[in-house]
This record gives C-alpha cells, sequence and structure tokens, in this order.
C-alpha cells in the first residue's frame, strides 16, 4: 500500500467530524432504510432489477440505438461516443455555436467522471453547480466524497465560512438560513443560464425518456429555465422498456436516502416549449467510456446492474470511518472501486481495493443484487495476476503452502511468543514494527499444543453410528484447541465420532482474500485430499470463514482458475459441509442431544460473524441454542456488523481495524450481559484480545462450542 | 391520455366488470418480451372501491413529506378555499407577493370573478412573474396514494413555472385521478405524447448539510394539496 495512501487513512481518522458525521449517518440509515422497505418483498425487487438491468447490459448497443432512434423522432439530439473527450468536445461545442455564457448543472456524477467543469470554465464559461451539496464542494475545489451527499463530510460551521466568502457577508452556522443563501443566490443563476446540464438516473430505450430523480427541484429548473439542455447519460442507466422505470424507482429512493420517493421525478421524452414559446435544443449524450467493456467481462458485467443508490458506502463500517476522499477517486465505497477500476484503469483501485474487509454488508443490501464485495476479490486476484503478490505475502504463502513447515512454524511461535505472553493466554504488546498489531488488541497466544495433538489424547466412545470430519482451521488448531475439544464432546454425545485428518491445512481463506488464487487452489486440493480420504457423514468446522471455504470458495477458486481437476470433489465436500451450530442444532431438533433442564445462565449478547450470517445464512442457529441451554439473549446494537477482524485485514490495516473493534466493544458492553457468544474463533481473538486491553469490566467472550458443551445433557 | 381518462370514467360508470386489463400480462408473454412489463395495474372498479382508502392513504403519506391536504366535494368549495387562501398569505400586487395560475380545467369550470378579486393573482404566466411569485396554482392529473405523489402532464412550461419557482405550490386535483401507485400510473403514462410528466412529492428538500432535513431549496417550500371530488375535464 502506496505511503501516501496511508497518511490519507490516517487523516481521515484523525478527523472527528468526519468520523462522526459519517458514523451517526450510518446509525440512522440503517434503521430509516428498513423502515422504508417495510411491506415490500426486497428480494423480489432486487430480482426484478438485476433482471431488468443485466437485460440492458446485454443488449446495450441494441438499446442504445433504439433510444437514440425514438428520442431523435420526438425531437431530441442524440449523441453516442465512446470517448469522454468527445463528450467534452461536443458540450463545447454546442455551447460555442449557441453563444452560451453561463450554464447551471444538476447533480450528475458522469460530469464528474470526465471532469467536464473545469474543462467549460477553461474555455470562458461559466458554470455552476446547483445541487446543494454539490455547489458546497465547488465553492471548496473538492470533489464529492459520497455518490448521493457529495458534502457529508463538512460540518455546518465549513459551509457557512464558505459561503460567508461568497456573498461576503458574515453567515452564522444555523442550517435552514444557509439554505436560504443557497437559494438566494443560485436563483439568479438559474434565471440568467443558457444552457442547464443535466445526468439521468435511467434511460428508457422503447421511448425515448429520461428519468431525473432529486429532492431539491434544481433538475428541474435546470431542465425548464435555460433554452438548452444537454442530459449526460452513462449508458449503463438504459433500461429496454418505459415500464422498467418502476422497479428502480421502488428501490433507489429507498435504499440512498430512505425515502419512499424524491421529491421530484421528471421523465422528458423529447423537447418542450421554453417559456419564451421557442421549443427547447435538447441533446442528450450516450457515454460509454469502457462501460461496454465492463458489460462484455462475464464477471463484471454485474456492477452494470448498478442504480447509484450508495448504499454500500452507507453500510459499509470502513467507508463510515474513512470517507469517500480515502476511499474511491470520483466513484466512492464498494461499488465505486469497482467502477474506478473499469472507468479508471484497474490500477487506480490497487489501495482502494485494499480497504474492503470482505464482511458483505453491502451485497446485503444491494438493490441491483450486486455481489460487491466478489467483484472487488476478483479485481484483487486480476491485480495479482498483473503485478504479483508483494514479496512479504509471497513468503508467507510459501510457508502456508507448505502444511509441514507452516505448522512447524506455528509450534515455534508457541516457544518464541512466550515472551510476549508471560505466561498468561495473550500477547498484550509485540515490540517495534509490530506494535500496531496489539495496539488496542491483545494476540492469542499461540497454544502449547495445538489440537492435532490433542486430539490424539481424547478417547471416543466406541461403535458410534454416524462419522464427521473435523475441520479444524488454524485458529482453533494452535490457538483455541479447547474449542475443538468441546465439539468433539458434543458430537461424541449425539453419537458421532470424529475424525481428525492430519493431512488438513490453512483453508486458503487468507491467500484468495489477498488474491493469490494459485495458492488458495493448492490449499483447497491439499484439504480436499485429507477431508475426503475417509468417508464420513458430515464434514464439520467451527470457523465460519473455514466453512465458506470447504462449501463454497474452493469451487469457486477452481472455476476462477478454470481448473477442473477437482470439482468434483470440490462439489462433494461442499454438500457435505455443515457450521458447527447448524449440525448440532439439527442434532438436538432430532432428539439426539438435549440440554440439563431447568438452567438459568443469565443474560448474554450474540456477535453475527459475517460469514456465519452474510455467507451461510445461519444466524439463527446459535441463537436458539444458546436459549434453549438457558441463556437469556439480549441483543446489541449492530449485532451483525463486523467486529473488524477480517482475517489478515487486522494485520494490514490496524488502523481501521481498531476503531471497529472498539465500536464493537462498546456495543457490546453497553447491553449489560456479562458474556458475549459468537460462533468464529477470529472473532473471539479479535473481540477477546479487545476485551483484554479494555478499562473496567471485561464481559467473557466465548465461542458458543464451549458454552453449548458446558449444558448438555450426560 | 385523454381517450384512456374516457375510457376509465365508462367503466366506473358502467361498472362492468369487463373492463379488459391490457395492461396485465401473462407469465408467458413476459418470458417472450423479455423483462418487460412490470405493471399490475388496479381495475377501475377495484379502484372505485379503494378510492377512500387510497385517499386516506395519500393523505397520510403526503403529510409525511410535510404537504398539507385538504378535500372539497365542489369546485365551488375548493374556490373559497383557495381565495381565502390567497388573501391569509397575503398575495398582492407586489414583486413577491403575486400568485401565478396556470391553465387548468378548473379554471375553466369555476366563475373566475372571485379569482379576478384577488389583487396580484394572474391567469396569465410568464417567467418573470412566475418567479416573482409568492404563490403558484396548477392543477395536477394523477395521484399516487402509496407514497404520496402527484403526477401531471408538464409539458406546457407555464405549469412548471408556477410549480418550481414560487414559494408555495398549491395543486389542485381530481379525486378521481388517484392511483393505488407508480406501477398503476405507469400504464396510463403516455411519453409519446406528454413530453415533460412531473412528480412531485411534498415540497423541495434537501439534508445536504449535516443531513440535517431542511424544507425549500430550490423548489416551493410548501406544498398545498386541494382535492376536488367533482372537478371533471382533462388538464
Amino acid at each position: 500500500m502506496e505511503q501516501e495512501f496511508k497518511q490519507s487513512i490516517d487523516r481521515a481518522l484523525n478527523n472527528a467530524n468526519l468520523t462522526g458525521a459519517l458514523g451517526k449517518f450510518s446509525e440512522a440509515y440503517k434503521v430509516n432504510r428498513a423502515k422504508a422497505y417495510e411491506g415490500i418483498d426486497f428480494e423480489e425487487l432486487r430480482s426484478t432489477i438485476a433482471t431488468v438491468k443485466g437485460y440492458a447490459a446485454s443488449h446495450l448497443e441494441e438499446l442504445a440505438r433504439q433510444f437514440k432512434e425514438k428520442a431523435e423522432a420526438k425531437g431530441a439530439k442524440v449523441f453516442c461516443t465512446k470517448d469522454p473527450a468527445q463528450v467534452r468536445e461536443y458540450i463545447l461545442k454546442v455551447a460555442k455555436d449557441a453563444g452560451v455564457k453561463s450554464i447551471v448543472k444538476s447533480k450528475s456524477m458522469a460530469t464528474e467522471e470526465i471532469h467536464l467543469n473545469s474543462y467549460l470554465e477553461k474555455a470562458g464559461i461559466e458554470v455552476g453547480e446547483t445541487d446543494l451539496g454539490e455547489w458546497i464542494i465547488q465553492l471548496a475545489g473538492q470533489t464529492p466524497s459520497h455518490m448521493v451527499m457529495p458534502a457529508i463530510h463538512m460540518t455546518k460551521e465549513e459551509v457557512s465560512d464558505l459561503f460567508s466568502k461568497e456573498i461576503d457577508e458574515r453567515l452564522s452556522s444555523d442550517i435552514p438560513r444557509l439554505v436560504k443563501v443557497a437559494r438566494n443566490e443560485l436563483r439568479p443563476k438559474f434565471l440568467k443560464a443558457d444552457m442547464g446540464i443535466s445526468g439521468g438516473n435511467i434511460a428508457c430505450a422503447d421511448t425515448g425518456s429520461i428519468v431525473l430523480v432529486t429532492n431539491e427541484g434544481n433538475a428541474r429548473l435546470v431542465t425548464s429555465l435555460p433554452r438548452i439542455h444537454i442530459a449526460l447519460v452513462g449508458i449503463e442507466k438504459l433500461v429496454a422498456h418505459f415500464s422498467d422505470i418502476a422497479p428502480i424507482l421502488k428501490a433507489l429512493p429507498r435504499s440512498a436516502t430512505a425515502q419512499l420517493l424524491t421529491s421530484y421525478v421528471s421523465i422528458i421524452t423529447g423537447p418542450t416549449p421554453n417559456s419564451d414559446g421557442s421549443m427547447k435544443d435538447l441533446h442528450i449524450i450516450l457515454m460509454d467510456n469502457k462501460r461496454s467493456e465492463m458489460a462484455a467481462d462475464p464477471i463484471f458485467k454485474e456492477a452494470m446492474q448498478c442504480i447509484r443508490c450508495a448504499s454500500c458506502l452507507n453500510v459499509c463500517p470502513i467507508f463510515r470511518l474513512v470517507g469517500g476522499h480515502v476511499f474511491g477517486k470520483v466513484y466512492t465505497g464498494g461499488i465505486g472501486t469497482i467502477l474506478t477500476a473499469w472507468y479508471d484503469e484497474l490500477k487506480s483501485s490497487e489501495d482502494i481495493q485494499g480497504l474492503c474487509i470482505q464482511c458483505g454488508a453491502c451485497k446485503d443490501v444491494c438493490p441491483a443484487k450486486i455481489d460487491i464485495p466478489a467483484l472487488i476479490m476478483e479485481l484483487r486476484r486480476r491485480l495479482v495476476q498483473k503485478q504479483g503478490v508483494p514479496m512479504l505475502q509471497k513468503s508467507i504463502y510459501a510457508v502456508v503452502n507448505n502444511r509441514r513447515l507452516f505448522h512447524g512454524m506455528l509450534r515455534a511461535a508457541s516457544i518464541a511468543g512466550k515472551p510476549f505472553s508471560k505466561g498468561t493466554k495473550f500477547i498484550r504488546h509485540l515490540p517495534m514494527f509490530l506494535a500496531d498489531l496489539t495496539d488496542g488488541r491483545s494476540l492469542p497466544a499461540i497454544a502449547a499444543k495445538p489440537f492435532r495433538d490433542v486430539f490424539k489424547t481424547i478417547s471416543q466412545p466406541k461403535n458410534l453410528k454416524e462419522k464427521a470430519v473435523f475441520y479444524g482451521g488454524c485458529l482453533i488448531d494452535f490457538a483455541y484447541p479447547e474449542m475443538g475439544e468441546a465439539l468433539v464432546k458434543i458430537l461424541n454425545k449425539a453419537g458421532v465420532e470424529v475424525l481428525f485428518p492430519e493431512g488438513q491445512t490453512c483453508c486458503g481463506a487468507p491467500a484468495r482474500y489477498n488474491g493469490a488464487y494459485e495458492v488458495a487452489a493448492r490449499n483447497a486440493e491439499d484439504n480436499i485430499e485429507a477431508l475426503l480420504a475417509e468417508p464420513a457423514d458430515y464434514v464439520v468446522s467451527a470457523c465460519p470463514t473455514c466453512t465458506v471455504a470447504l462449501n463454497h470458495e474452493f469451487i469457486a477458486t477452481f472455476e476462477s482458475l478454470d481448473q477442473k481437476k477437482y470439482l468434483p470433489q470440490a462439489r462433494e465436500l461442499a454438500a457435505k459441509t455443515m457450521d458447527f451450530s447448524t449440525l448440532v442444532k439439527k442434532l438436538v431438533d432430532e432428539g439426539r442431544l438435549s440440554f440439563k433442564e431447568g438452567q438459568h445462565l443469565g443474560k448474554i449478547t450474540y456477535h453475527d460473524s459475517c460469514h456465519l450470517k452474510r455467507t451461510l445464512h445461519a444466524e439463527q442457529s446459535p441463537r436458539q441454542l444458546l436459549q434453549q441451554a438457558g441463556y437469556e439473549l439480549s441483543e446489541m446494537f449492530e449485532c451483525d456488523i463486523c467486529c473488524g477482524m477480517g482475517g489478515s485485514y487486522s494485520l494490514k490495516l490496524p488502523e481501521i481495524s481498531a476503531p471497529i473493534l472498539q465500536r464493537k466493544l462498546k456495543n457490546i458492553k453497553d447491553t449489560g450481559a456479562p458474556m458475549v457468544a459468537m460462533d468464529c474463533p477470529g472473532c473471539v481473538m479479535q473481540i477477546r484480545g479487545g476485551m483484554d486491553q479494555l478499562e473496567g469490566t471485561a464481559v467473557r467472550v466465548q465461542h458458543t462450542v464451549e458454552l453449548i458443551a458446558a449444558q448438555l445433557k450426560g | 391520455m385523454i381517450i384512456y381518462h374516457l375510457v376509465l370514467q365508462l367503466a366506473l360508470w358502467f361498472d362492468k366488470g369487463c373492463f379488459p386489463s391490457h395492461n396485465r400480462t401473462s407469465a408467458g408473454e413476459r418470458m417472450e418480451k423479455g423483462p418487460t412489463a412490470w405493471l399490475v395495474t388496479l381495475r377501475p372498479e377495484e379502484i372505485r372501491g379503494k378510492g377512500e382508502a387510497m385517499f386516506e392513504q395519500f393523505k397520510t403519506r403526503a403529510e409525511g413529506v410535510s404537504a398539507e391536504v385538504h378535500r372539497f366535494t365542489t369546485e365551488a368549495e375548493a374556490l373559497a378555499f383557495l381565495v381565502g387562501f390567497l388573501r391569509t398569505e397575503g398575495v398582492a400586487d407586489a414583486t413577491g407577493q403575486y400568485a401565478v395560475f396556470a391553465d387548468c380545467p378548473f379554471l375553466q369550470a369555476i366563475d373566475r370573478q372571485q379569482l379576478e378579486e384577488v389583487p396580484g393573482l394572474w391567469l396569465e404566466v410568464t417567467r418573470a412573474r412566475a418567479a416573482a411569485a409568492k404563490v403558484g396554482i396548477s392543477q395536477m392529473d394523477w395521484a399516487l396514494a402509496d407514497t404520496g405523489t402527484l403526477v401531471q402532464d408538464a409539458s406546457a412550461i407555464d405549469k412548471r413555472l408556477v410549480s418550481s419557482l414560487p414559494i408555495i405550490h398549491v395543486a389542485l386535483i381530481a379525486t378521481s385521478g388517484l392511483r393505488p401507485d407508480m406501477p398503476a400510473w405507469l400504464g396510463e403514462a403516455r411519453p409519446d405524447t406528454d413530453g415533460y410528466l412531473a412528480m412531485i412529492t411534498g415540497p423541495s428538500r434537501t439534508a445536504d448539510i449535516e443531513r440535517v432535513l431542511t424544507i425549500g431549496v430550490h423548489g416551493p417550500e410548501r406544498l398545498i394539496i386541494v382535492f376536488v371530488d367533482q372537478l371533471g375535464g382533462t388538464n
């Protein structure tokens, strides 16, 4: 990661105004968005949008042609181009030919993308942004930090300073007064402008209509008052049918600003008369700028479904810490990272893609059903393919890929870690450049005896009727062997014998999440060989990230690399693999396990691990098990927001991981429960380590497996 | 649009229950045409049955976004309200205090004498007058119940001037223009003839400074919606 980029992260993290504003907004957004979607089948709606936009993405040329034909038949002039330079030249030519002196603009990300304002200003034309947020950042000489709320990073005091300078009058920071100032200042600009430039939220091919969605009313003025109107529309806004407006307008305002509908929606089909009786000179520019290349890519085609609601920014635990000036270029956040890689170039996304912690929160809310984290992973993979893996990582993977060496080193670390753990289960401080890693979070000491050695000493009952292969994963194996012991105890009680194949190795997630798919594929092969060697009824893991690797990602990795050899076995393994809580819930439901009766174990709160909730969708099983055991569940605020661990993320970006963890710790403590449960040893490592360094009474941090093991009969 | 209204009116009168629901596409048709026609249009008799419920829903939704909603049975009652409103708001023959009224069926149906007695009220809308007006009045064509949205064929520039430049917009709407939601309306929309279709949901708003909701940026800061049950004609 570039030093300069790291510095920009630090600056953002230390900007209390920014983190405060974004934090507050993200909290309110979640509640308001849910309310706006009340009574709506979100899954059905987003499937519809994905179908509509997916269809358009695979018929771009045809739809663009049809749009042009229809809009021109209505009297609009339609210009289609691949090249942003031609867009700028076209607009300047129209302006010059018509003697345009001043232009008013309503919000358009496409014009930001091609840096239109500075181009026109250099040619001596006055360009005024009229969206309040855009006007603010224009006055400040900045770029938008959010696709929907461009000036969200600024305080009212900063805005009042800017406005005071603009109108040469000392203004207070009273927001309604500032808004009035904007109205009064911009009104004359609207009335005198010769040209209005807008974007377009939707372009309907079958009618030649463009749809504009706004709240302030500026787009109505921009498209009504000046005698010329130019709409710059990215070709990803095309839809086949006029009726496709309905699902998009149902989702866009709800997802963008938690509104049922924005104050204004304008549907423009051809020119209409101006107030002086002349006809509007209406130009619509359909801009490609690498969008058709994106649509032709079998994987990134999905990103063409985006309706630019920015909900992926609003729910992102990283975005709310660093904002769009760090997380993105013109387009920001999760989708912004993907669009930057395409509209700009792959290399431009190199730093920002690393900000994604892969928690999946954005995927859950995307109204266009775009798997944003998966696309960011694909960017990583392509970056690694193009530029190779950084040296340090390369040496790590060399180790990870050699099971004996990897395990040997972990054993060695147990001894090497001793001076730092000082006999406790934690490493609280590390020297020198490693100090960041224990800043705000202790690391677990490497267990003296890994689970693979402990397992050999466990004597299981004979003649059990079923068999389960246990996939430990590195954390349970080397840091928390007691979790593995608990799992064996539980399964034995249900009549299931546990097998622990020695050949199992790293699940490959660290390599995969860093784009090193080849490494991940070799991990997958080793594990498939080991886990399928003996026949068993289940493969079970108590780590959701490992479970996801086993039942989703081995297949995905082979498919990405077009390696077919192990695919059938990968599928066989996937079909057998279950996460711990789901398997135990099933065994309880089948009457094969029962809890001690009449237990009142007091309050507990539950932290949702990202992979368990958003990939495995298994968030109910552990909750039900804990309640059946006798715990009283007390939900925390933002229970399903990432704890900041993200595997190696917390090592690469500890400065971002730390504040996310602090927030999680606070939410846990605020419930007043003396204990927090979770299903992921990675989350245990992060949260337990955080609690260890927190002042006051620490909350006990436990994996569900140990809590359940203690409460079963027999 | 006119023809569609006529057909709709007829169907409402006769209530035969055999009005062709031409906007409904079967699953088979949908497959054939690709991803099209996500429209489910209510049949006219359903609309009538649901009229009151739709009005109530509209009112709740519109008031939820800071619009003010009134309802009158006759045009005369609505006119009396309007004249009183203009007086209360201090509409006068002075810059910044004008009222501008875009041509519409309501104006054709009423006794204009009463309006002519209001000083500063202009029935001939110009851009300069609209820019200097406090109140703009226009008639809308449809009202979408589930979002509290008004919809208008605003191809005539006057209609946009009076609803976007003044501080207050008074929107007249026939109660029969109520539709359950946008998909229902899209089936009636005629973009081929109506070049500028405008939807309005509450007054102009922003939250661009510190996410604080502020009403009235570039458009009206008040939206007064006046339903008239017996309002004929086509806008």
